[in-house]
């Protein structure tokens, strides 16, 4: 076996983890298997939420390591189960290190996903509104809330600001199409259920499962920033819906 | 009756939604999306009997953590596929609203409330969740040694 190649194959696999938005007990996890599949005496993995380190050692041979930083992280589940197939057909041995290299890259190798989702964002903050109980007129005002944020977020993205100020454009947006739309429109409307069904896509529903599932494997560190991540989000939201609150309340 | 027709289908298409902006496979949609239709419908069905958010917060993200626990086997999938867009229904969004609109219209009283309420929330939906996967590990262990 080329345990250089099944190195770089299996660091290739824990960035488009990391990267997609997995958990750091599934990264190390799946990375770790792949490595033992060498049958050497010594492999480890060391993964936190911004980087990780691979070792691979044995008394024959020097000992390779890698290490990589993670600059930017997306969620991108579908990657993340690619990967995850890859790395059970190649446990069992389904795969050869060389197949498994080339599969790997291919998905590495991809383009993050750039498209904005408006679509998504529609039926999800429409959805939620309805599933808070509030009326069909509701709902429509919250498909245009959630479609005008979600450009917004996109567009924030596409520009890189700060992740914090992406979240707060987002609800600020929110809160502005919604004071907007309810005040202007003729009927009735529940501004709270608007507001918190279309919040939905930017609240932190990701980090709180992942800080869990990192707490309950034993990465602390990881389970701790995920934690904080989602405090942190939180507030963003916080902020902008509540700028926009205020804004309507001078006027 | 209608009404919690129409809740349900909401919770079905907010999670849909969020399998589109999450990227979770195709095939899986309908699957996850299902997660927290189900997870809805027993914090709607418990509601009858208490007024407890805690509660029902426990007991609806203690479905989706079953459910996506299930589905994660049967398709051999990372639970996190069916569990992400599953437990959304319960994330307190609406606490984190309450929050900055309180804070705005200058009620102190109300916004510790809710502060606590939603940290509360949180830690039930995270409480459903160990549970779950505390049972599957007795269940089927199959993890392997980090060392």
């Amino acid at each position: 076996m080329d345990y250089k190649l099944l190195l770089d194959s299996v660091v290739m696999a824990g960035e488009v983890m990391l990267r997609s938005g997995a958990e750091t007990w599934r990264v190390e996890d799946t990375m770790l298997r792949m490595l033992r599949m060498s049958q050497l005496k010594t492999a480890q993995v060391f993964a936190m939420t911004t980087g990780f380190t691979v070792t691979l050692d044995d008394p024959s041979m020097d000992s390779l390591t890698v290490v990589r930083r993670i600059e930017s992280r997306s969620m991108n589940l579908e990657r993340v189960d690619q990967i995850n197939q890859i790395s059970r057909n190649f446990c069992r041995g389904e795969l050869t290190v060389e197949e498994m290299f080339r599969e790997v890259k291919k998905i590495y190798r991809e383009p993050g996903d750039t498209r904005a989702h408006l679509p998504g964002y529609m039926i999800l903050t429409a959805g939620f509104t309805l599933m808070l109980g509030a009326a069909a007129q509701d709902a429509a005002v919250a498909a245009v809330a959630g479609i005008l944020s979600g450009f917004g977020v996109w567009l924030c993205r596409r520009i890189g600001l700060h992740v914090f100020l992406v979240n707060a454009i987002g609800a600020f947006l929110i809160g502005v199409t919604a004071i907007l739309c309810t005040r202007l429109l003729p009927g009735a409307y529940d501004l709270h259920s608007i507001i918190i069904g279309s919040i939905m896509p930017l609240v932190p529903g990701v980090a709180i499962t992942n800080a869990v599932y990192d707490t309950l494997h034993g990465d602390y560190i990881s389970g701790a920033a995920r934690m904080l991540e989602a405090f942190v989000t939180a507030a963003a939201i916080g902020i902008g819906v509540g700028l926009s609150m205020a804004l309507f309340q001078v006027i | 009756m209608i009404g919690i027709i129409v809740q349900l289908t909401g919770a079905f298409l907010g999670t849909l939604g969020f399998c589109v902006l999450l990227n979770i496979p195709r095939k899986l949609w309908a699957y996850s999306s299902l997660v927290g239709t189900a997870a809805w419908g027993v914090y709607l069905a418990a509601e009858t009997y208490t007024d407890a958010v805690v509660t029902l917060n426990f007991l609806a993200a203690l479905t989706a953590a079953i459910l996506a626990q299930i589905l994660a086997r049967f398709f051999r999938a990372p639970v996190t596929l069916f569990l992400i867009p599953g437990i959304f229904p319960m994330v307190p969004g609406a606490g984190m609203y309450e929050i900055a609109y309180n804070a705005v219209q200058g009620d102190q009283e109300l916004v510790n409330h809710y502060i606590m309420q939603t940290l509360q929330i949180a830690g039930a939906i995270a409480v459903g969740i160990f549970l779950a996967d505390i049972v599957q590990r007795v269940i089927m262990p199959k993890s392997i040694t980090k060392s």
